[in-house]
């Protein structure tokens, strides 16, 4: 027997799209600071933009992980999966806008 | 002889390893990965706990508050880094520009030392008193540019000193914390708000603009770049910076968007078109300003949903706000922003031949931003149809946006007022026609390959100089009418002597019937392009005669003329369509010109 999060119609896609637009803006924006070619820049330069890219395009990298994966959770949930228990539906429920932040879980 | 003491040559400057292009390419690349960043930042944040108006204490075990919060250490990161390598691309910038002229001052020292050395091996005792006072003189210049010299360098080191250090303020996670709790940190929503109404209005754009701080302009700008980038009245560089970023976040986002799911058709147009102008400043990431060492390309308008898709988009070659001379570009049927090859090499052919006159520093660009009507399909044999599909509609709506554009690049401009001429070719021609008799603040109008004008009369268009191009067997320019009476399709033919505008010296074009759009399409070459920059430079061109009513072949015996002399060949090779065709432009190109003249407004 699964549960039911209670939320109005259409929220939980809506969301799934909306991480998944995260998803490739951050793959984007991660793609273009791994990718930057340096030229006309001393070595001196160089090496502290290295630095730099190195940090905060893993930081990108790993955001961007986090939006697919949430994203394909709600993806799972079009596939009729279904929420099989309340940990997942209470996932789910942290990943919607905090509006929802206490919609019921019910049918436990 | 006594001796005669000679200072050493002056050794060259410490060669720049960091360079103002080098820089400002960092930074677009920097501020593109930002404005997607702060794209999906400003998704989480809006709907996240800390957006809450209720009770959020229980915010620390939402998933999507988590994720803002995370993702807003990297863009306050990210933002820092923008605008401390904006900073130092201004410092390499001016370093640039300063070396230039300690090496011409070094350049001029070292050959008066090596002319007094000749004067010295020739000398006689009586002039070694004059010869050293000489040497005298030229050692206090030394001493005077070797200090110069040192602190160049020093102000050199201390540029990419500081820019390190900024860098390594914010290279670690935990750094990248607190630059987002900084109290100080630029609230972009809070800027923008003190535009106030004023958007539409130039040098009130300007006003406020130079109001802000560095760090109040950066801000808007990532956070709002559509906004900054086709907001007339932000000086060029802000403008480009804004766009360089949207065109990168777009190719960015909708690149990795496509590689797991189809877009939608606006989202095909829309990185068709950031990839077409990518590949333009792409093209152009190589050529630099010789002054300033900075890009030489300036991305002044990038609105790639406009137009039904196909866009809009103005670039120049060089920088308006500090040339002498500035001159746009307005392109006629078949431009649009994915197909801008033609168009930039026209722009590119100007800019090389005004640069080379050496009457100033020279800008030239494009604007093509309105929705140019395609003629794509037609053969030479169709011309008089485009009567009864071409109206003046969009060059009115363009004509009025170009000269909110114009108004925009006056008010941006820096120090004396730059002399600046208006360019339109086929339906261009029409809209910037439009655009200066809505008082487009142009000091010439070149009309090239004109289909009509809203106007009977130069006078009554603009009060600017009206140069007239057009080609004898330049079809298109016969669309206009050729007398104060009622106007053609498009309006009034500019050549006209009557117009009284200043018909110049182009090519007539070749009189056979499938070279007739080629000779519509080449303006940019030969005696035309040396008179267009004449004019782009100040300088009158080669004025020849405006047309006279019976002195010059019409649209219709020019269509019948060139095929009857090359025509058969030509119908020959392309069967009876085309035939059909002339057959029609010949039978119907007057009632079709009649049905225009009676259909306008």
């Amino acid at each position: 027997m699964g549960v039911t999060l209670d939320v109005p119609p259409g929220v939980l896609a809506q969301a799934g799209k909306a991480w998944d637009d995260a998803h490739d803006k951050l793959t984007g924006a991660g793609t273009r600071l791994g990718n930057i070619e340096l030229a006309n820049l001393s070595t001196t330069v160089e090496s502290a933009v290295t630095t730099f890219l190195e940090v905060w395009s893993g930081e990108t990298a790993v955001l961007s992980r986090q939006a697919s994966s949430h994203s394909a959770a709600f993806a799972d949930l079009d596939a009729d999966l279904g929420l099989t228990d309340v940990a997942e539906a209470e996932r789910l429920r942290s990943l919607l806008p905090f509006a929802f932040h206490d919609a019921p879980i019910e049918g436990e | 002889m006594s001796t005669v003491v000679v200072p050493v040559d002056v050794p060259a400057l410490p060669v720049m390893g960091s360079l103002p292009d080098g820089a400002v390419g960092l930074e677009n690349d920097l501020r593109a990965a930002l404005v997607n960043a702060k794209d999906v930042q400003a998704w989480a944040e809006a709907i996240s706990a800390d957006a809450f108006t209720g009770d959020a204490s229980d915010a620390s075990g939402h998933a999507l508050t988590r994720f803002s919060r995370r993702l807003d250490v990297t863009e306050a990161a990210l933002e820092r880094a923008v605008l401390a390598t904006s900073h130092f691309e201004d410092r390499l910038a001016r370093l640039f520009s300063q070396s230039l002229t300690l090496d011409g001052d070094r350049t001029s020292l070292n050959g008066d030392l090596a002319n007094l050395r000749a004067d010295v091996a020739a000398a006689s005792e009586a002039d070694t008193a004059e010869l050293q006072a000489r040497a005298d003189r030229l050692e206090a210049r030394s001493t005077r540019l070797r200090d110069d010299i040192a602190a160049w360098s020093t102000r050199y080191a201390d540029a990419e000193a500081e820019f390190v250090a900024a860098l390594a303020a914010v290279d670690t996670v935990e750094e990248g914390r607190v630059a987002a709790a900084d109290p100080g940190r630029v609230d972009p929503a809070v800027v923008v708000r003190t535009l106030g109404s004023d958007a539409d209005d130039p040098a009130a754009v300007r006003r406020w603009w130079d109001r802000l701080s560095e760090a109040e302009r950066q801000a808007v700008i990532a956070e709002l770049p559509a906004l900054v980038g086709n907001l007339a009245g932000v000086p060029v560089r802000y403008r480009d910076a804004a766009n360089r970023a949207a065109v990168g976040s777009d190719v960015d986002g909708l690149t990795a968007q496509q590689a797991d799911e189809p877009l939608t058709e606006q989202e095909r147009d829309r990185l068709a078109n950031a990839s077409a102008v990518a590949d333009v400043l792409d093209d152009y990431s190589q050529d630099v300003d010789p002054v300033t060492g900075e890009l030489l390309a300036h991305l002044t308008q990038y609105q790639p949903d406009e137009h039904s898709g196909d866009g809009g988009v103005a670039l120049f070659l060089g920088d308006p706000d500090v040339a002498d001379h500035v001159s746009v570009y307005v392109p006629g049927t078949l431009s649009e922003t994915g197909t801008l090859d033609g168009t930039i090499g026209n722009v590119d052919a100007l800019h090389d031949a005004a640069g080379r006159s050496g009457d100033g520093t020279v800008a030239v660009g494009f604007w093509l931003d309105y929705d140019a009507p395609s003629i794509d399909g037609f053969s030479p044999g169709e011309i008089a149809d485009l009567a009864r599909v071409v109206t003046p509609g969009e060059a009115a709506a363009g004509g009025r946006d170009l000269a909110d554009y114009l108004d925009g690049l006056r008010a941006s401009d820096e120090g004396a007022p730059a002399h600046l001429s208006l360019i339109g070719h086929s339906y261009g021609a029409t809209t910037s026609a439009y655009a200066a008799h809505d008082g487009a603040p142009v000091d010439d109008l070149v009309l090239l390959g004109s289909p009509g004008s809203p106007t009977s009369t130069a006078a009554g268009l603009t009060s600017a100089d009206v140069h007239v191009g057009s080609a004898d067997f330049d079809p298109i320019t016969l669309l206009g009418a050729s007398g104060p009476g009622l106007p053609g399709p498009l309006g009034y033919d500019p050549a006209q002597d009557s117009f009284g505008g200043q018909r110049f010296e182009v090519d007539p074009g070749s009189y056979r019937v499938q070279d007739l759009f080629h000779n519509h399409s080449s303006y940019f070459d030969d005696a035309s392009l040396s008179n267009i920059t004449d004019i782009v430079t100040g300088h009158d061109p080669d004025p020849v005669d405006g047309r006279h009513p019976g002195s010059y072949q019409t649209l219709d015996q020019l269509l019948v003329g060139s095929s009857a002399v090359s025509g058969g060949e030509w119908l020959w090779e392309r069967g009876e369509d085309v035939v059909d065709g002339v057959v029609g432009s010949v039978v119907g190109g007057v009632r079709g010109l009649a049905e225009g003249l009676v259909r306008f407004p």
